[in-house]
Protein backbone atom coordinates (compact mmCIF):
# COMPACT_ATOMS: atom_id res chain seq x y z
CA UNK A 1 0.00 0.00 0.00
CA UNK A 2 2.78 2.42 1.04
CA UNK A 3 4.86 1.36 -1.98
CA UNK A 4 1.86 2.02 -4.22
CA UNK A 5 1.34 5.45 -2.64
CA UNK A 6 5.03 6.25 -3.07
CA UNK A 7 4.82 5.37 -6.73
CA UNK A 8 1.65 7.37 -7.16
CA UNK A 9 3.14 10.48 -5.57
CA UNK A 10 6.52 10.25 -7.28
CA UNK A 11 7.54 13.58 -8.88
CA UNK A 12 6.69 13.59 -12.57
CA UNK A 13 6.69 15.84 -15.60
CA UNK A 14 3.64 17.81 -16.67
CA UNK A 15 2.62 16.17 -19.91
CA UNK A 16 -0.51 18.14 -20.68
CA UNK A 17 -2.33 17.29 -23.88
CA UNK A 18 -2.90 19.99 -26.53
CA UNK A 19 -6.61 19.97 -25.61
CA UNK A 20 -5.85 20.59 -21.92
CA UNK A 21 -3.49 23.40 -22.86
CA UNK A 22 -6.14 24.91 -25.13
CA UNK A 23 -8.58 24.90 -22.19
CA UNK A 24 -5.94 26.56 -19.99
CA UNK A 25 -5.18 29.22 -22.64
CA UNK A 26 -8.87 29.88 -23.20
CA UNK A 27 -9.47 30.18 -19.44
CA UNK A 28 -6.49 32.48 -19.02
CA UNK A 29 -7.68 34.65 -21.91
CA UNK A 30 -11.19 34.86 -20.40
CA UNK A 31 -9.77 35.86 -17.01
CA UNK A 32 -7.48 38.43 -18.60
CA UNK A 33 -10.28 39.66 -20.82
CA UNK A 34 -12.51 40.17 -17.81
CA UNK A 35 -9.99 41.79 -15.49
CA UNK A 36 -7.69 43.59 -17.92
CA UNK A 37 -10.21 44.70 -20.49
CA UNK A 38 -13.56 44.92 -18.74
CA UNK A 39 -13.00 45.95 -15.12
CA UNK A 40 -9.59 47.60 -15.25
CA UNK A 41 -9.95 49.79 -18.32
CA UNK A 42 -12.04 52.55 -16.80
CA UNK A 43 -10.96 56.15 -16.21
CA UNK A 44 -10.22 57.39 -12.70
CA UNK A 45 -8.58 60.29 -10.91
CA UNK A 46 -4.96 59.76 -10.06
CA UNK A 47 -2.59 61.76 -7.93
CA UNK A 48 0.64 59.79 -8.32
CA UNK A 49 2.23 60.70 -5.03
CA UNK A 50 3.23 57.16 -4.27
CA UNK A 51 4.12 55.50 -7.54
CA UNK A 52 3.84 51.75 -7.68
CA UNK A 53 5.10 49.10 -10.08
CA UNK A 54 5.33 50.07 -13.75
CA UNK A 55 4.42 53.69 -12.98
CA UNK A 56 7.87 54.03 -11.42
CA UNK A 57 9.65 53.20 -14.64
CA UNK A 58 7.49 54.58 -17.46
CA UNK A 59 4.85 57.26 -18.04
CA UNK A 60 1.41 55.64 -18.03
CA UNK A 61 -0.98 58.51 -17.35
CA UNK A 62 -1.89 58.61 -21.05
CA UNK A 63 -3.75 55.32 -20.51
CA UNK A 64 -6.35 57.13 -18.40
CA UNK A 65 -7.54 59.10 -21.43
CA UNK A 66 -10.99 57.76 -22.50
CA UNK A 67 -9.90 57.45 -26.16
CA UNK A 68 -6.75 55.52 -25.19
CA UNK A 69 -8.87 53.25 -22.99
CA UNK A 70 -11.24 52.50 -25.87
CA UNK A 71 -8.36 51.75 -28.26
CA UNK A 72 -6.71 49.45 -25.70
CA UNK A 73 -10.00 47.62 -25.14
CA UNK A 74 -10.32 46.88 -28.85
CA UNK A 75 -6.65 45.93 -29.28
CA UNK A 76 -6.70 43.64 -26.21
CA UNK A 77 -9.97 41.97 -27.23
CA UNK A 78 -8.78 41.17 -30.78
CA UNK A 79 -5.28 40.03 -29.80
CA UNK A 80 -6.59 37.82 -26.99
CA UNK A 81 -8.71 35.87 -29.49
CA UNK A 82 -5.61 35.32 -31.67
CA UNK A 83 -3.67 34.24 -28.58
CA UNK A 84 -6.22 31.55 -27.69
CA UNK A 85 -5.57 29.97 -31.07
CA UNK A 86 -1.83 30.11 -30.43
CA UNK A 87 -1.01 32.65 -33.14
CA UNK A 88 2.20 34.69 -32.60
CA UNK A 89 1.75 34.68 -28.82
CA UNK A 90 4.77 36.94 -28.20
CA UNK A 91 2.84 39.69 -29.98
CA UNK A 92 -0.77 38.76 -29.32
CA UNK A 93 -0.32 38.32 -25.56
CA UNK A 94 1.66 41.53 -25.03
CA UNK A 95 -1.11 44.19 -25.24
CA UNK A 96 -3.22 42.50 -22.56
CA UNK A 97 -0.21 41.82 -20.33
CA UNK A 98 0.88 45.44 -20.66
CA UNK A 99 -2.62 46.78 -20.04
CA UNK A 100 -3.15 44.64 -16.95
CA UNK A 101 0.24 45.62 -15.46
CA UNK A 102 -0.15 49.28 -16.39
CA UNK A 103 -3.67 49.68 -15.03
CA UNK A 104 -2.82 47.63 -11.94
CA UNK A 105 0.20 49.84 -11.28
CA UNK A 106 -1.87 52.99 -11.78
CA UNK A 107 -4.56 51.70 -9.44
CA UNK A 108 -2.06 50.72 -6.78
CA UNK A 109 -0.46 54.16 -7.11
CA UNK A 110 -3.65 55.57 -5.61
CA UNK A 111 -2.54 54.05 -2.32
CA UNK A 112 -5.13 51.29 -2.03
CA UNK A 113 -2.94 48.35 -2.92
CA UNK A 114 -5.29 45.51 -3.76
CA UNK A 115 -4.32 41.91 -4.33
CA UNK A 116 -7.02 40.74 -6.71
CA UNK A 117 -5.15 40.65 -9.99
CA UNK A 118 -1.47 40.30 -9.07
CA UNK A 119 -1.44 36.51 -9.31
CA UNK A 120 -3.05 36.78 -12.73
CA UNK A 121 -0.58 39.43 -13.88
CA UNK A 122 2.43 37.47 -12.58
CA UNK A 123 1.18 34.32 -14.30
CA UNK A 124 0.62 36.23 -17.53
CA UNK A 125 4.15 37.62 -17.29
CA UNK A 126 5.58 34.11 -16.84
CA UNK A 127 3.59 32.84 -19.83
CA UNK A 128 4.78 35.70 -22.03
CA UNK A 129 8.43 35.21 -20.97
CA UNK A 130 8.18 31.55 -22.04
CA UNK A 131 7.01 32.67 -25.47
CA UNK A 132 9.79 35.26 -25.70
CA UNK A 133 12.36 32.60 -24.80
CA UNK A 134 10.97 30.25 -27.45
CA UNK A 135 10.98 33.00 -30.06
CA UNK A 136 14.58 33.93 -29.33
CA UNK A 137 16.06 30.47 -28.79
CA UNK A 138 13.97 28.23 -31.01
CA UNK A 139 12.73 30.76 -33.56
CA UNK A 140 9.13 29.91 -32.67
CA UNK A 141 7.26 33.08 -33.46
CA UNK A 142 4.06 32.58 -35.44
CA UNK A 143 3.37 29.14 -34.02
CA UNK A 144 4.88 27.63 -30.88
CA UNK A 145 5.63 23.97 -30.18
CA UNK A 146 3.80 21.76 -27.69
CA UNK A 147 6.92 21.93 -25.54
CA UNK A 148 6.70 25.73 -25.36
CA UNK A 149 2.98 25.64 -24.63
CA UNK A 150 3.68 23.21 -21.76
CA UNK A 151 6.42 25.47 -20.43
CA UNK A 152 4.00 28.41 -20.58
CA UNK A 153 1.30 26.56 -18.61
CA UNK A 154 3.94 25.40 -16.15
CA UNK A 155 4.96 29.07 -15.77
CA UNK A 156 1.48 29.70 -14.34
CA UNK A 157 1.87 26.88 -11.78
CA UNK A 158 5.32 28.16 -10.86
CA UNK A 159 4.02 31.68 -10.19
CA UNK A 160 0.94 30.49 -8.31
CA UNK A 161 2.95 28.12 -6.10
CA UNK A 162 5.64 30.76 -5.49
CA UNK A 163 3.00 33.31 -4.47
CA UNK A 164 1.45 30.93 -1.91
CA UNK A 165 4.84 30.12 -0.39
CA UNK A 166 5.67 33.85 -0.28
CA UNK A 167 2.39 34.55 1.49
CA UNK A 168 3.20 31.88 4.09
CA UNK A 169 6.73 33.25 4.59
CA UNK A 170 5.37 36.79 5.07
CA UNK A 171 2.98 35.54 7.77
CA UNK A 172 5.80 33.81 9.62
CA UNK A 173 8.11 36.80 9.20
CA UNK A 174 5.53 39.35 10.41
CA UNK A 175 4.80 37.40 13.59
CA UNK A 176 8.27 36.06 14.32
CA UNK A 177 7.02 32.56 13.57
CA UNK A 178 4.09 32.87 15.97
CA UNK A 179 1.26 33.33 13.48
CA UNK A 180 -0.71 30.32 14.66
CA UNK A 181 -0.53 31.59 18.26
CA UNK A 182 -2.27 34.77 17.14
CA UNK A 183 -5.01 33.02 15.23
CA UNK A 184 -7.75 33.75 17.82
CA UNK A 185 -7.38 37.43 16.73
CA UNK A 186 -8.63 36.23 13.35
CA UNK A 187 -12.13 36.61 14.83
CA UNK A 188 -11.69 40.39 14.83
CA UNK A 189 -10.48 40.19 11.22
CA UNK A 190 -13.53 38.08 10.33
CA UNK A 191 -15.84 40.78 11.66
CA UNK A 192 -13.83 43.44 9.85
CA UNK A 193 -13.87 41.55 6.54
CA UNK A 194 -17.62 40.96 6.67
CA UNK A 195 -18.35 44.57 7.68
CA UNK A 196 -16.05 45.84 4.90
CA UNK A 197 -17.99 43.76 2.44
CA UNK A 198 -21.28 45.10 3.80
CA UNK A 199 -20.17 48.76 3.58
CA UNK A 200 -18.91 48.22 0.05
CA UNK A 201 -22.51 47.48 -0.87
CA UNK A 202 -24.97 48.16 2.00
CA UNK A 203 -27.90 47.06 -0.18
CA UNK A 204 -26.87 43.45 0.44
CA UNK A 205 -28.04 42.20 3.86
CA UNK A 206 -25.34 41.49 6.44
CA UNK A 207 -25.05 38.02 7.98
CA UNK A 208 -24.97 38.04 11.79
CA UNK A 209 -23.67 34.45 11.65
CA UNK A 210 -20.44 35.70 10.14
CA UNK A 211 -20.15 38.98 12.07
CA UNK A 212 -21.15 37.62 15.49
CA UNK A 213 -21.70 33.89 15.90
CA UNK A 214 -18.73 32.48 13.95
CA UNK A 215 -16.15 34.94 15.44
CA UNK A 216 -17.47 34.19 18.95
CA UNK A 217 -17.22 30.45 18.25
CA UNK A 218 -13.55 30.74 17.29
CA UNK A 219 -12.84 32.81 20.41
CA UNK A 220 -14.50 30.18 22.60
CA UNK A 221 -12.75 27.32 20.78
CA UNK A 222 -9.20 28.55 20.08
CA UNK A 223 -7.94 25.05 19.31
CA UNK A 224 -10.51 24.72 16.52
CA UNK A 225 -9.46 28.16 15.23
CA UNK A 226 -5.81 27.12 15.22
CA UNK A 227 -6.55 23.88 13.39
CA UNK A 228 -8.75 25.60 10.78
CA UNK A 229 -6.51 28.58 10.05
CA UNK A 230 -3.27 26.69 10.75
CA UNK A 231 -4.21 24.21 8.02
CA UNK A 232 -4.45 27.16 5.65
CA UNK A 233 -0.97 28.32 6.61
CA UNK A 234 0.43 24.83 6.07
CA UNK A 235 -1.21 24.65 2.66
CA UNK A 236 0.43 27.96 1.74
CA UNK A 237 3.88 27.09 3.02
CA UNK A 238 3.72 23.66 1.38
CA UNK A 239 2.43 24.92 -1.96
CA UNK A 240 5.84 24.25 -3.55
CA UNK A 241 4.64 20.66 -4.06
CA UNK A 242 2.36 21.97 -6.84
CA UNK A 243 5.39 21.85 -9.14
CA UNK A 244 6.14 18.17 -8.46
CA UNK A 245 3.73 16.77 -11.00
CA UNK A 246 0.08 16.44 -11.90
CA UNK A 247 -0.90 14.24 -8.97
CA UNK A 248 0.61 16.63 -6.42
CA UNK A 249 -0.88 19.56 -8.32
CA UNK A 250 -4.31 17.92 -8.24
CA UNK A 251 -4.15 17.04 -4.53
CA UNK A 252 -2.61 20.29 -3.28
CA UNK A 253 -4.30 22.53 -5.82
CA UNK A 254 -7.69 21.00 -4.98
CA UNK A 255 -7.00 21.55 -1.27
CA UNK A 256 -6.09 25.19 -1.91
CA UNK A 257 -9.32 25.68 -3.87
CA UNK A 258 -11.25 24.25 -0.90
CA UNK A 259 -9.30 26.56 1.44
CA UNK A 260 -10.34 29.57 -0.64
CA UNK A 261 -13.95 28.39 -0.66
CA UNK A 262 -13.81 28.17 3.16
CA UNK A 263 -12.28 31.66 3.49
CA UNK A 264 -14.91 33.00 1.14
CA UNK A 265 -17.64 31.52 3.33
CA UNK A 266 -16.16 32.76 6.63
CA UNK A 267 -14.82 36.16 5.62
CA UNK A 268 -16.60 37.05 2.39
CA UNK A 269 -13.25 37.51 0.64
CA UNK A 270 -13.14 36.10 -2.86
CA UNK A 271 -10.03 34.70 -4.52
CA UNK A 272 -11.46 34.06 -7.95
CA UNK A 273 -8.15 34.45 -9.78
CA UNK A 274 -6.28 32.06 -7.52
CA UNK A 275 -9.10 29.52 -7.71
CA UNK A 276 -9.47 29.85 -11.47
CA UNK A 277 -5.73 29.48 -12.14
CA UNK A 278 -5.53 26.45 -9.85
CA UNK A 279 -8.58 24.99 -11.56
CA UNK A 280 -7.20 25.54 -15.07
CA UNK A 281 -3.68 24.25 -14.46
CA UNK A 282 -3.97 21.75 -11.59
CA UNK A 283 -7.50 20.50 -10.98
CA UNK A 284 -9.04 20.17 -14.45
CA UNK A 285 -5.99 18.56 -16.14
CA UNK A 286 -5.46 16.31 -13.10
CA UNK A 287 -9.05 15.07 -13.09
CA UNK A 288 -8.95 14.53 -16.86
CA UNK A 289 -5.74 12.51 -16.60
CA UNK A 290 -7.14 10.37 -13.79
CA UNK A 291 -10.26 9.75 -15.81
CA UNK A 292 -8.17 8.69 -18.83
CA UNK A 293 -6.06 6.43 -16.65
CA UNK A 294 -9.13 4.73 -15.21
CA UNK A 295 -10.64 4.29 -18.66
CA UNK A 296 -7.46 2.64 -19.95
CA UNK A 297 -7.37 0.30 -16.93
CA UNK A 298 -10.94 -0.79 -17.61
CA UNK A 299 -10.00 -1.56 -21.23
CA UNK B 1 5.80 10.50 -28.01
CA UNK B 2 5.13 11.47 -24.42
CA UNK B 3 2.27 9.59 -22.84
CA UNK B 4 -0.44 11.76 -21.36
CA UNK B 5 -1.40 9.08 -18.86
CA UNK B 6 -0.93 10.37 -15.33
CA UNK B 7 0.41 7.02 -14.18
CA UNK B 8 3.13 6.73 -16.80
CA UNK B 9 4.46 10.27 -16.95
CA UNK B 10 8.15 10.21 -16.34
CA UNK B 11 10.36 12.98 -15.08
CA UNK B 12 11.52 15.48 -17.67
CA UNK B 13 10.70 13.35 -20.76
CA UNK B 14 11.20 16.10 -23.30
CA UNK B 15 14.05 18.13 -21.91
CA UNK B 16 11.90 20.14 -19.51
CA UNK B 17 13.06 20.93 -16.01
CA UNK B 18 13.69 18.15 -13.52
CA UNK B 19 11.53 18.22 -10.38
CA UNK B 20 14.47 19.45 -8.29
CA UNK B 21 14.98 22.40 -10.60
CA UNK B 22 11.25 23.13 -10.50
CA UNK B 23 11.28 23.12 -6.69
CA UNK B 24 14.31 25.41 -6.63
CA UNK B 25 12.64 27.80 -9.09
CA UNK B 26 9.52 27.91 -6.93
CA UNK B 27 11.51 28.75 -3.81
CA UNK B 28 13.54 31.43 -5.64
CA UNK B 29 10.31 33.05 -6.87
CA UNK B 30 8.83 32.97 -3.34
CA UNK B 31 11.93 34.62 -1.86
CA UNK B 32 12.03 37.23 -4.64
CA UNK B 33 8.35 38.08 -4.09
CA UNK B 34 8.99 38.62 -0.37
CA UNK B 35 12.04 40.77 -1.16
CA UNK B 36 10.33 42.89 -3.87
CA UNK B 37 7.16 43.49 -1.86
CA UNK B 38 4.05 45.07 -3.32
CA UNK B 39 5.23 46.46 -6.67
CA UNK B 40 2.64 45.60 -9.29
CA UNK B 41 2.52 42.98 -10.79
CA UNK B 42 4.57 41.46 -7.97
CA UNK B 43 3.21 40.86 -4.49
CA UNK B 44 4.00 38.62 -1.53
CA UNK B 45 0.27 38.63 -0.67
CA UNK B 46 0.66 39.94 2.89
CA UNK B 47 -3.05 39.88 3.75
CA UNK B 48 -3.74 38.82 7.35
CA UNK B 49 -0.05 38.40 8.11
CA UNK B 50 0.00 40.54 11.27
CA UNK B 51 -3.30 39.58 12.91
CA UNK B 52 -3.76 42.60 15.18
CA UNK B 53 -6.27 42.39 18.02
CA UNK B 54 -8.19 45.38 16.69
CA UNK B 55 -9.32 46.34 13.20
CA UNK B 56 -10.84 49.36 11.47
CA UNK B 57 -13.58 49.52 8.88
CA UNK B 58 -14.16 52.70 6.89
CA UNK B 59 -17.40 53.65 5.24
CA UNK B 60 -18.81 56.76 3.64
CA UNK B 61 -22.19 58.11 4.68
CA UNK B 62 -24.50 60.77 3.26
CA UNK B 63 -25.78 63.87 5.10
CA UNK B 64 -28.24 61.70 7.06
CA UNK B 65 -25.63 59.20 8.16
CA UNK B 66 -26.84 56.54 5.71
CA UNK B 67 -23.97 54.35 4.41
CA UNK B 68 -23.35 54.75 0.68
CA UNK B 69 -22.66 51.85 -1.66
CA UNK B 70 -18.97 52.50 -2.31
CA UNK B 71 -18.65 49.89 -5.04
CA UNK B 72 -21.63 51.01 -7.08
CA UNK B 73 -21.14 54.76 -6.62
CA UNK B 74 -17.36 55.15 -6.53
CA UNK B 75 -15.99 51.89 -7.95
CA UNK B 76 -14.05 51.14 -4.77
CA UNK B 77 -14.56 48.74 -1.87
CA UNK B 78 -14.52 49.68 1.81
CA UNK B 79 -11.09 48.10 2.40
CA UNK B 80 -9.55 49.94 -0.57
CA UNK B 81 -11.22 53.20 0.50
CA UNK B 82 -9.61 52.86 3.93
CA UNK B 83 -6.20 52.38 2.33
CA UNK B 84 -6.72 55.53 0.25
CA UNK B 85 -7.56 57.50 3.39
CA UNK B 86 -4.49 56.04 5.10
CA UNK B 87 -2.33 57.12 2.17
CA UNK B 88 -3.58 60.69 2.54
CA UNK B 89 -2.93 60.51 6.28
CA UNK B 90 0.57 59.17 5.68
CA UNK B 91 1.37 62.13 3.43
CA UNK B 92 0.09 64.62 6.00
CA UNK B 93 1.04 63.04 9.32
CA UNK B 94 3.71 60.44 8.45
CA UNK B 95 1.54 57.72 9.99
CA UNK B 96 -1.22 55.48 8.70
CA UNK B 97 -2.74 55.20 12.19
CA UNK B 98 -5.44 57.82 12.70
CA UNK B 99 -5.17 57.42 16.47
CA UNK B 100 -1.52 58.54 16.36
CA UNK B 101 -2.18 61.59 14.17
CA UNK B 102 -3.42 64.99 15.32
CA UNK B 103 -7.21 65.53 14.95
CA UNK B 104 -6.69 68.32 12.39
CA UNK B 105 -4.43 66.04 10.32
CA UNK B 106 -7.05 63.27 10.42
CA UNK B 107 -9.72 65.74 9.34
CA UNK B 108 -7.57 67.14 6.52
CA UNK B 109 -6.74 63.62 5.26
CA UNK B 110 -10.42 62.65 5.37
CA UNK B 111 -11.39 65.76 3.40
CA UNK B 112 -8.72 65.05 0.76
CA UNK B 113 -9.84 61.42 0.57
CA UNK B 114 -13.51 62.39 0.16
CA UNK B 115 -12.72 65.01 -2.49
CA UNK B 116 -10.79 62.47 -4.56
CA UNK B 117 -13.52 59.90 -4.05
CA UNK B 118 -16.14 62.39 -5.26
CA UNK B 119 -14.12 63.03 -8.43
CA UNK B 120 -14.20 59.28 -9.12
CA UNK B 121 -18.00 59.06 -8.76
CA UNK B 122 -20.24 57.36 -11.26
CA UNK B 123 -22.30 60.41 -12.00
CA UNK B 124 -25.29 58.62 -13.49
CA UNK B 125 -25.73 56.86 -10.13
CA UNK B 126 -24.85 59.62 -7.65
CA UNK B 127 -27.08 62.15 -9.39
CA UNK B 128 -30.16 60.18 -8.27
CA UNK B 129 -29.26 60.36 -4.57
CA UNK B 130 -29.59 64.07 -3.82
CA UNK B 131 -26.32 64.12 -1.92
CA UNK B 132 -25.35 67.32 -0.10
CA UNK B 133 -22.64 65.97 2.19
CA UNK B 134 -20.18 63.07 2.38
CA UNK B 135 -18.89 61.83 5.72
CA UNK B 136 -15.95 59.47 6.27
CA UNK B 137 -16.84 57.21 9.19
CA UNK B 138 -14.56 54.69 10.88
CA UNK B 139 -15.57 51.72 13.02
CA UNK B 140 -12.97 50.18 15.33
CA UNK B 141 -13.54 46.57 16.36
CA UNK B 142 -11.54 45.20 19.25
CA UNK B 143 -11.66 42.42 21.80
CA UNK B 144 -11.62 43.16 25.53
CA UNK B 145 -10.08 41.06 28.30
CA UNK B 146 -13.34 39.13 28.74
CA UNK B 147 -13.11 38.13 25.09
CA UNK B 148 -16.08 40.27 24.18
CA UNK B 149 -16.07 42.27 20.97
CA UNK B 150 -16.19 46.05 21.33
CA UNK B 151 -17.24 48.43 18.60
CA UNK B 152 -16.55 52.18 18.50
CA UNK B 153 -17.44 54.60 15.70
CA UNK B 154 -16.36 58.13 14.86
CA UNK B 155 -16.47 60.66 12.04
CA UNK B 156 -13.07 61.34 10.49
CA UNK B 157 -14.17 64.26 8.37
CA UNK B 158 -16.81 65.49 5.95
CA UNK B 159 -17.23 67.61 2.83
CA UNK B 160 -20.20 69.59 1.57
CA UNK B 161 -21.21 69.03 -2.01
CA UNK B 162 -22.19 71.96 -4.15
CA UNK B 163 -25.43 71.46 -6.06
Amino acid sequence: MIAKLKTWLRPAAFAWTPAEMFIARLGLALLLGYFAVRTHLIPFELVPEKENGLVKIMPLMWLLDPTALLVMRIVCGVTLVLFVFGLAPVLTFLPTLFTLCAMGSLRNSKGDIGHTTQVLAMSALAVWLCYVYAALRRREFWRVSVQTQRAAIFGIILMVSGSYVASGIVKMKATGGGWIGRVPSMSVQMIKANLSDYYSDPDDPISTTMTEKAPQFFIQHPVVAKVVFGTGLLLELGAFVLVLGRRWALLWGGSLVLMHAGISMLMDIEFWNHMALLGLTCVIPGVLALWRERRELVK
Amino acid sequence: MTSTNIATETDAPDGTWSWRLRLAACMVIAILLVAIGDQYPFSPFPMYSKLDSSADVLYVADQNGKPLALGKLFNVGSAQAKKRFEKELLLLAQTRDYEKAKPEQVHAAAVKFLETLWKDRREHRTVKLDLTQLKAQIITISMDQNEQFQRAEQTLGSISLKP
